[in-house]
């Protein structure tokens, strides 16, 4: 039973515990999510991001915490049936989408319909700050589906990130090299 | 002036490394698609950048085959001089 209600997590709310960020304010995007489901999250000493609200963009800080609760429908228990659902990091067409931890996907059988608890994180410094990226999820409780997504980023500045001068520095090696490809060679006749 | 000086076959006219201009094309594409992204220009999830480094390839062999850089040839001053 309890593993069962633990695998009645929401998209929704997997969602809003990774959107969990301190700058509510700032989401005001129209919010992009659908379905009969309610997700909530609260950043320790932020503010609380509701996905069905605002699909962001939420700034989050690089490590923290949060407290979540999501429900399918009215929250109670069910017969216990199928379910599944899954929340991944958008990347472009072609290449896989980032798959979380484990904790990110869920499946059935069971019979919760609800979920809370408290999520922390600790991102690698080599995150770029201040990118919007698209966490998108969704929740297949048959015969209800709950999808959406968030615009989410990282707190900081361009350069606090490692990223963004490997970036930088490996364009302007790139761009040598276009430049010397374009020198003349020999005599050509 | 030698009309075979002037009217060179495409084949002999001088250029650069092609090879290397369409690597180091493929790489800056790369990078900057990197760099779009990073300043927030381009969304991560967006396909849009899958074009860049194959422009990159397209402009690395193009400025290659043009060679812009560097100093006159033996062959231009063939023409110049109307040798």
């Amino acid at each position: 039973m309890g593993r069962t209600t633990l695998t009645g997590l929401l998209a929704g709310c997997g969602i809003a515990l990774l959107a969990a960020g301190t700058a509510a304010a700032q989401a005001t995007d129209p919010p992009n999510a659908t379905g009969a489901c309610t997700a909530s999250a609260t950043v320790t000493g932020g503010e609380t991001i509701d996905p069905y609200a605002s699909s962001g963009v939420y700034e989050i800080p690089l490590s923290g915490t949060a407290s979540y609760a999501g429900a399918v429908g009215d929250g109670q228990d069910r017969p216990e049936r199928d379910f599944n659902g899954k929340v991944v990091i958008k990347t472009p067409p072609g290449v896989p989408d980032i798959e979380l931890t484990d904790e990110w996907t869920w499946n059935g059988p069971g019979t919760g319909a609800s979920k809370a608890g408290d999520v922390d994180w600790d991102l690698p410094s080599v995150m770029p700050r201040g990118v919007p990226f698209r966490v998108e999820g969704f929740h297949q409780d048959n015969p209800e589906r709950c999808e959406g997504y968030v615009n989410v980023k990282i707190e900081g500045g361009l350069f606090d990130s490692p990223l963004a001068p490997a970036a930088l520095g490996g364009t302007a090696l790139a761009g040598l090299g276009v430049g010397l490809a374009g020198i003349r060679r020999g005599e050509a006749a | 002036m030698s009309n075979d000086s002037i009217t060179r076959d495409e084949n002999d006219r001088p250029h650069g490394r092609p090879v290397l201009g369409g690597i180091a094309g493929f790489f800056l594409g790369l990078f900057v698609w990197l760099d779009l992204i990073l300043f927030g220009v381009l969304p991560l999830e967006s396909g849009i950048g899958y074009l860049l480094p194959v422009l990159g390839i397209a402009a690395g062999i193009g400025i290659a085959m043009w060679a812009p850089f560097g100093g006159r040839t033996a062959d231009d001053r063939t023409i110049d001089s109307g040798q």
